[in-house]
């Protein structure tokens, strides 16, 4: 369905080093389309949240760009929001929840007093916390956490919601539950996403694209398309073969090359960057 | 969380209340088996104490000493806060100042009033000076620290939102810190207290500190004695008030700590 539409996220070439010479991510270029749900999947440690805060501009690349409408993004734009995995530490213990969902809104001088609680309640509302609009981010679940930081996000109406690894802290059936959430938040609010997560599976579930990343420094190994029909139902689409198929290629792919670079770094460290960079520069 | 804070204070204070009763009627009994002038019976301290200080001697002698406190307590901070947020909000800052600040704290407070003297000369200026200056270090330290332990997700948030330096400070960083410089303003007001009564006794002409000196020095034990009660029972209401205090405004900071989530 999404693939009808044209790029409005466009990563290119984009390499990111760190200050103390690591090199995060080497190369990826990807696109992402309006309205599409896209999901960046690869193993632990591949530079997935380097990779997100380097697409809003939290941090600088040390190569490349990211193109946001055709406009280069230098500062974090209004219309990409990051909801982060933690949201613990992300959330402001000292509001309440409407509070939090509230917070961006108040600098924002486009909008009166009750066009801004409509937009958090409305924002509430859809994540299901609308009995708990007093409560303290403390006093709910962690689950019940993450959706305020999900609300807080769609109260501002992005265009795009990066989303950290945003379900990894949380239980199995709070998972699946948030899973789907986000997917109704999709078609409710017309909000493309892009997700990143090490679970092949769950990528494969909400994906429209699955972008499959190489063990550090990483690159893109493939971009794949999930035609699964929509909407996905947690049991039904979960048992679909086609379903199996492409969680299976995506784990040959993560399987094989991430084991082979996993263990030359183990064995070899210094060779097997020296290597990686390498071949990072023969890519570029 | 209030139910866990208050089964705690009440349990702690019904056997917290023995242990002074015993001591207070230990007292009276020796001393009224020994007869010395250095030590009165405490029912005379005590009468002593209301005849005292239900009297014009506290408009004359307390009000003052409260009056420096209250000024050297809101200068240090204001100035404290707003200095210490700065100082940890930005790291180049924080690093070139720390050694210093931590070397500022490590002096004793009271090394400074004969400087104050010096400089100021005697009177509520000196003391006020005196005051800000000795209890604006735990609060600019803890402020500092605060502002620098803010979860780096919070801060990126703001950023993420498009919020600018200022409302990251104002909106982000200094409600982050508020728990850490509550500490630092309960330790200044400790501080506030023992800076007032000793540059009281170093240079003044009234003031609870100047009244316990004077009493002593011609012989008035039970006066004496008095004002220490009074000091004592300052210090523990402003600590106590300060608590509550602390309790309403930082309620969820209680809450997040001492509940298990």
């Amino acid at each position: 369905m999404a693939t009808s539409h044209s790029a409005i996220l466009d990563v290119v070439g984009l390499q990111k080093r760190y200050a103390d010479g690591t090199l995060a991510i080497q190369q990826i270029t990807l696109d992402v389309r309006e309205k599409e749900f896209a999901s960046i999947v690869g193993p632990s440690g591949c530079g997935k949240t380097t990779l997100l805060k380097t697409i809003c501009a939290l941090l600088a690349p040390t190569k490349g760009h990211v193109n946001l409408h055709g406009q280069e993004v230098t500062e974090p734009p209004p219309q990409m929001i990051l909801v982060f995995q933690d949201y613990a530490r992300s959330l402001f213990p000292w509001l309440t929840v409407t509070g939090n969902v509230l917070f961006p809104l108040k600098r924002r001088k486009d909008l009166s007093q009750s066009e801004k609680e409509q937009l958090a309640n409305e924002a509430i509302k859809a994540v299901a916390l609308d009995r708990f609009p007093k409560h303290y981010p403390w006093q709910l679940s962690g689950g019940m956490q993450q959706r305020v930081a999900i609300a807080r996000a769609i109260a501002f109406r992005p265009e795009i919601l990066l989303l950290d690894e945003p379900f990894a802290s949380v239980d199995a059936l709070t998972r699946a539950d948030l899973e789907d959430l986000t997917l109704n938040l999709r078609d409710k609010f017309g909000i493309t996403m892009l997700l990143v997560t090490h679970d092949i599976d769950e990528a494969v579930y909400l994906s429209d694209r699955v972008f499959v990343l190489s063990a550090p420094p990483s690159t893109v190994l493939e971009a794949i398309d999930v035609p699964l029909p929509m909407p996905r139902e947690q049991v039904t689409t979960r048992s679909l073969p086609q379903f199996l198929e492409l969680r299976n290629h995506i784990h040959g792919l993560i399987g094989k090359k991430g084991v082979e670079t996993a263990e030359r770094l183990a064995t070899d460290p210094v060779e097997a960057k020296l290597d990686l960079e390498r071949e990072g520069e023969v890519a570029l | 969380m209030t139910e866990f804070r208050k089964k705690h204070f009440t349990r702690g204070n019904f056997s917290g209340f023995i242990t002074p009763v015993i001591a207070l009627c230990l007292w009276e009994i020796i001393a009224r088996i020994e007869h010395t002038v250095y030590i009165p019976p405490v029912s005379q301290i005590f009468a002593t104490f209301f005849h005292e200080w239900f009297s014009p001697t506290f408009h004359q002698q307390a009000v003052p000493s409260l009056y420096r406190m209250a000024n050297g307590y809101v200068f240090a901070t204001v100035v404290g806060i707003t200095i210490g947020t700065l100082i940890g909000a930005y790291k180049p800052v924080y690093k070139l100042l720390d050694p210093v600040l931590q070397f500022l704290r490590a002096t004793p407070p009271t090394a400074i009033i004969p400087v104050g003297i010096l400089l100021i000369g005697i009177g509520d200026q000196m003391k006020i000076v005196v005051i800000a200056f000795g209890a604006m270090w735990p609060i600019v330290l803890n402020a500092a620290d605060g502002a620098r332990l803010v979860p780096f997700e919070r801060l990126e948030t703001a950023r993420v939102f498009g919020l600018t330096k200022f409302e990251t400070l104002w909106r982000v960083i200094l409600p982050s810190a508020s728990p850490m410089i509550a500490a630092g303003m309960r330790t200044g007001l400790s501080i506030s207290l023992i800076l007032i009564v000793v540059s009281e006794m170093i240079g003044s002409t009234d003031g609870l500190g100047y009244y316990i000196l004077q009493a002593q020095r011609t012989f008035a034990i039970p006066e004496m004695y008095g004002g220490i009660v009074l000091l004592a029972i300052l210090g523990y209401t402003l600590n106590m008030g300060f608590l509550q205090l602390e309790q309403r405004v930082l309620g969820w900071h209680y809450g997040a700590t001492t509940r298990p989530v």
